[in-house]
């Protein structure tokens, strides 16, 4: 599969190990292309910032920790979409070992689609993390 | 009035004769020098006792006028310390009972950490050094079932993680399947909750244009807890089918309302430990809480006083606080 078929993907995890796994099962996927790994949303952010908020360099899916940033008041639920209601377009997929109740449904009330959740437990495997990605791409993807 | 001000000053303390005491003593010697002015005095003497009589009147009226101002503005003062006692004392008496709430609940998660976690960490460490492959399955599962079943459960009475990301999300979690929500617009996801990203030290803030308001943590968690307790209340109650939450803005009040459709309140009824909480907690922020039959069931009404603040302001406010 080439790479341009491919879906991009970036990852934000402030859980070194975590991401070090994302990076492995994301780089290894055939249908993911892995086009950056952050440690918070702040270094996401500064990234962003420096290339100026260009459409194109916004990947497919996020994959994101909800609580990974170093502000204790900023979680990445209300971050992320906020950058939707700002125009950009991407899906995103929230992995965290606690349980946010109803937020998917909240986020949906504006953005209707292209949002998913994985728990994060000892049972959480490659290929439902890569299903739940591929799932909440595809739900975006609709809408395009 | 300033007679029974004079009788109360009498009653309460001796002192309070001291000014008593000289007006009579001047009434006693204006009447012994009235009476030399009109058997026994000569003309030369006529002039000197008709002006220490005018004198003495005049004491005593500044007399009589001064004891019955001060005595009226001591009774005032004394009635506004009274009043600051009581309320001082039902603000004590909730934040006790806040107070103990809040131990119980450290308590009971610091007794859980250190009696049942510990224990059972241990015990898992010890099994994974001795065990064979085939056991480590059943050691994971029970690791799990500690971390999904009960840590998560005490974590969340810590404080609930949906709460962390908004209100909105925290209500909606909290009253799935449990109760209709309204909650002003102006607390949702439709306000607009803008990010600015600034360039010196990577510094992800709110924009001066979001327009979302912001309660802050520590209410926030008031009004999920408030709720919590309301609704639970209400859930117990016989003929309960339905319960509806609204929370919005009234003047310069935050509004929080539980209806329910179950049987209404007695005629007497005694606060549970639920309505005790909901009402230390409104006075915490010094709102005021109601409980009262309507149409149909009963409503519980909590009216906080609140000021609306978008999130950017509340940020701007807490720099400055931190700069002086």
């Amino acid at each position: 599969m080439n790479q341009s078929s491919k879906i991009s993907v970036m990852i934000i995890e402030n859980d070194d190990d975590f991401r070090d796994l994302l990076n492995d099962i994301f780089e290894l996927s055939e249908q993911f292309a892995l086009r950056g790994s952050f440690s918070s949303i702040e270094e996401f952010c500064n990234l962003l910032l420096q290339q100026g908020l260009p459409e194109n360099w916004i990947p497919q899916l996020l994959v994101a920790d909800v609580l990974a940033s170093v502000n204790p008041r900023i979680e990445s639920a209300s971050f992320l979409a906020a950058l939707r209601d700002e125009g950009l377009n991407f899906a995103a997929l929230f992995i965290s070992s606690a349980d946010f109740g109803s937020m998917l449904r909240v986020l949906r009330k504006k953005h209707p689609h292209g949002w998913g959740f994985v728990l994060k437990n000892s049972r959480l495997t490659e290929r439902a993390i890569l299903e739940a990605a591929f799932e909440t791409y595809r739900d975006f993807a609709v809408t395009r | 009035m300033t007679l029974k001000y004079l009788i109360e000053l009498l009653r309460r303390d001796r002192m309070n004769w001291a000014p008593v005491l000289l007006i009579f003593g001047q009434i006693i010697y204006m009447g012994s020098a009235t009476m030399v002015l009109l058997y026994e005095l000569d003309d030369s003497h006529v002039a000197a006792v008709t002006t220490s009589i005018f004198v003495g009147m005049i004491v005593i009226i500044y007399t009589i006028v001064g004891v019955a101002r001060t005595s009226a503005r001591l009774l005032q003062i004394e009635k506004q310390d009274a009043e600051i006692r009581t309320l001082f004392e039902k603000y004590v008496k909730n934040r006790d009972l806040l107070e103990l709430i809040d131990n119980q609940i450290r308590e009971e998660i610091g007794s859980w950490i250190h009696g049942t976690l510990q224990p059972k960490l241990v015990k898992l460490a010890k099994d994974v050094r001795n065990s064979k492959s085939e056991e480590l399955e059943q050691i994971a599962k029970r690791i799990d079932e500690i971390n999904e079943h009960e840590v998560r459960a005490y974590a969340h009475k810590l404080f609930p993680p949906a709460l962390l990301v908004s209100l909105e999300v925290g209500l909606e979690s909290l009253l799935e399947n449990r109760a209709e929500l309204v909650l002003d617009v102006r607390f949702t996801s439709a306000a607009d909750l803008r990010f600015s990203i600034l360039n010196q030290g990577c510094e992800v803030t709110l924009s001066e244009n979001s327009a979302r308001l912001s309660v802050g943590r520590n209410l926030g968690y008031a009004i999920y807890r408030m709720i919590e307790e309301a609704v639970a209340n209400s859930e117990k109650k016989f003929g309960t089918t339905k319960i509806s939450v609204h929370v919005g803005l009234e003047n310069d009040f935050l509004v929080i309302s539980v209806r329910d459709n179950g049987e209404p309140l007695a005629i007497k009824f005694e606060f549970g430990l639920g309505l005790s909480v909901i009402e230390a907690f409104s006075q915490k922020y010094e709102g005021t809480m109601s409980l009262h039959n309507v149409t149909g069931g009963v409503e519980l009404l909590v009216k906080i006083p609140y000021t609306p603040t978008t999130f950017n302001e509340k940020i701007e406010r807490s720099k400055s606080k931190d700069r002086s």
